[in-house]
């Protein structure tokens, strides 16, 4: 199996299985409009996210021999609850948005697919602020407005499940 | 995991960049909707993405996919049980299985109703949309000061509801469009509901058929009933008169709580005086009646048939299936689950109304022994499986008002498979069923 060379923006190398790294989309084009014997430079992408993309790579291909099914191809439910058991662990907010981010850019989709839904599962018991902290969304309502809103749906600011 | 100098200095800039849209749908489209309202005041751009129809459709597709799993979304209408808050006053709503756990959805109140008189009836649910039907048994006259407040006026109540943005609308009332006498006969009423959404995915119609006496001045031995429509658009916001009208002859009676709505389409059983009986169906898209023939062996009433007066149709892959008791040469009854099909090969001409007649070919496609289900009572489906309630500790209540605890359990003829999804659901009685999925959508 051919590997493929990857640069990241700090400096670092890593060497990805051809069949792999042709998941994403962004490296795959490189591939297309360069030889395959040259490094892929992704200056957008960071040493720790290649260590935990790569991650992601190895535990699918594991989880495809164990269920015997393609994940690339399929959306699998019981692949999403192995997955995010594994990679819910270490990752802060902060670091889960980065991720989401370079793969997005990376163009890979199952596991962008799989990043969002655990991005959601963070975020939906959060307040508004920390929402907007997280997302680094201006808050650009005047007090009154705001108030409004919060006055029309007073309940869905309540409940026991709300983190503060 | 230790955020390094170098991934403090990259969050910076990647939030500096903001996240992209496509990203943003994609995550809050997973969100419930609680947390979706929460979040409108987030940012104002925020507002506007969540409230646009393109995002409200995401949404809703997600939610949809996700219900399609082993876990049913239902939502009940169930009496008595489960409508009383801790200070025991009594409430009108549903109550809502999902996660296989059941909550309580009050309706929002009215001005005006008395509770205690009041009756609900669950008219569908599609697209997160709830139709309920209400009626006040009590407040059947107003005074004429009040006659332009929809709501303190009302015998019956239509009201579209979301329940999880908690959004509601009265509909106004419809017009008939038929003489006073008529008007005073008219029984019947059966009402359908479909979101049809070629173009805007927060349209729905909804429509009500009634019948009344024939509209021939000459027929004054009640020959011919006459079912007519009408419907009610939510982009125009008004009722109006469906051009089509059944004349159908030799009218007995019709069977309002064994109507469904399949696919936009409305079924209902009629039963002639000669005791023949028929399906008859309006289509909400095409706004057309027809009458549908059954296959022989089930088209003459047998007086002690409880299933063609009370069992309501049920649906088989989409398509309107009848239910019906027969006996196998030993004398022990099966339960039969007669499918129409729906090709395009099935026959169908024009009587002399100009109404539709189809003589589509039925299948049986389900056979089951009595002994199977025996105890259970059948209340609807959840796709191609059959929903029952443990009758069997019912029969123990005797004379009491103390409602024994159901179990509600999934049945797969196929498999011949029985799941039990509620345990001891206390004091509930569970009569309807629909399915039902969170959205956004408006009323």
């Amino acid at each position: 199996m051919k590997k493929i060379s990857v640069r990241t923006s700090d400096g670092q190398e890593f060497e990805l299985e051809e069949n792999l790294a042709m998941e994403s989309a962004t490296i795959k084009t490189s591939l297309d409009a360069f030889s395959r014997d040259d490094i892929i430079l992704l200056p957008n992408v960071n040493s720790w996210e290649m260590v935990k993309i790569i991650e992601f790579f190895t535990k699918v291909q594991e989880l495809e021999t164990k269920f015997g099914v393609k994940f690339m191809e399929k959306k699998e439910g019981r692949f999403l609850e192995a997955f995010q058991a594994e990679f819910d662990k270490d990752l802060s907010d902060d670091n889960l948005y980065c991720l989401l981010w370079t793969v997005d850019y990376l163009g890979i989709e199952v596991l962008l697919e799989n990043l969002c839904h655990l991005m959601a599962e963070r975020t939906k018991n959060k307040t508004v602020e920390s929402c907007r902290n997280l997302f680094g969304v201006q808050h650009d309502y005047t007090p009154e407005e705001e108030a409004e809103i919060r006055e029309d749906y007073s309940w869905a600011f309540e409940g026991p499940e709300i983190e503060e | 995991m230790e955020t390094s100098r170098s991934q403090v200095v990259e969050l910076s800039y990647t939030l500096a960049l903001g996240i992209p849209e496509n990203i943003l749908v994609e995550i809050l489209s997973k969100l419930p909707v609680k947390s979706l309202l929460r979040f409108l005041c987030v940012s104002q751009e925020w507002h506007a993405l969540t409230k646009s129809s393109y995002f409200i459709a995401r949404h809703l597709v997600h939610h949809s996919s996700c219900s399609d799993q082993i876990r049913p979304c239902l939502l009940f209408l169930s009496s008595l049980a489960g409508n009383f808050e801790d200070d025991c006053k009594p409430r009108l709503g549903f109550s809502l299985l999902r996660d296989e756990e059941i909550t309580f959805l009050g309706l929002p109140s009215l001005p005006n109703l008395t509770i205690k008189t009041a009756a609900l009836k669950l008219v569908g649910s599609s697209n997160g949309l709830v139709f309920c039907h209400v009626i006040d048994t009590e407040n059947w006259t107003s005074t004429t000061e009040e006659k332009h407040d929809i709501a303190s006026r009302f015998r019956e109540l239509l009201l579209v509801w979301n329940p999880a943005t908690q959004q509601f609308r009265c509909l106004p009332e419809p017009k008939n469009n038929i003489s006073l006498e008529q008007e005073e006969e008219a029984t019947s009423v059966l009402f359908a509901f479909d979101c049809v959404h070629d173009h805007d995915i927060s349209e729905y119609k909804l429509v009500r058929v009634f019948s009344h006496g024939s509209d021939d001045p000459t027929d004054h031995g009640k020959e011919v009933t006459t079912f007519e429509a009408q419907v009610f658009i939510r982009s125009t916001n008004s009722w109006r008169q469906v051009k089509d009208k059944l004349a159908f002859p030799s009218y007995k009676s019709c069977f309002e709580s064994t109507a469904t709505t399949l696919n936009g389409v409305l079924y209902w059983k009629v039963v002639q005086k000669s005791d023949e009986c028929y399906v008859l169906s309006f289509s909400l898209h095409e706004e057309v009646f027809s009458i549908i023939q059954l296959p022989i062996c089930i088209r003459y009433l047998n007086r002690d048939d409880y299933n063609w007066t009370t069992v309501p149709l049920y649906s088989w892959k989409d398509s309107p299936a009848i239910v019906v008791t027969d006996y196998s040469a030993n004398g022990n009854p099966n339960i039969v689950f007669w499918v129409m099909s729906t090709n395009e090969e099935s026959k169908s001409n024009t009587n002399e109304s100009g109404t539709q007649m189809r003589t589509p070919t039925w299948v049986q496609q389900v056979r089951l022994k009595y002994s199977v289900l025996d105890g259970f009572g059948m209340i609807g489906r959840w796709k191609d499986q059959f929903l029952f309630t443990s009758k069997k500790t019912n029969e123990a209540a005797g004379a009491t008002d103390d409602i024994e605890p159901e179990d509600l359990f999934l049945y797969d003829p196929r498999s011949d498979t029985k799941r039990k999804i509620v345990k001891h659901a206390v004091r509930i009685k569970f009569i309807q069923v629909e399915n039902y999925v969170e959205s956004l959508l408006p009323v």
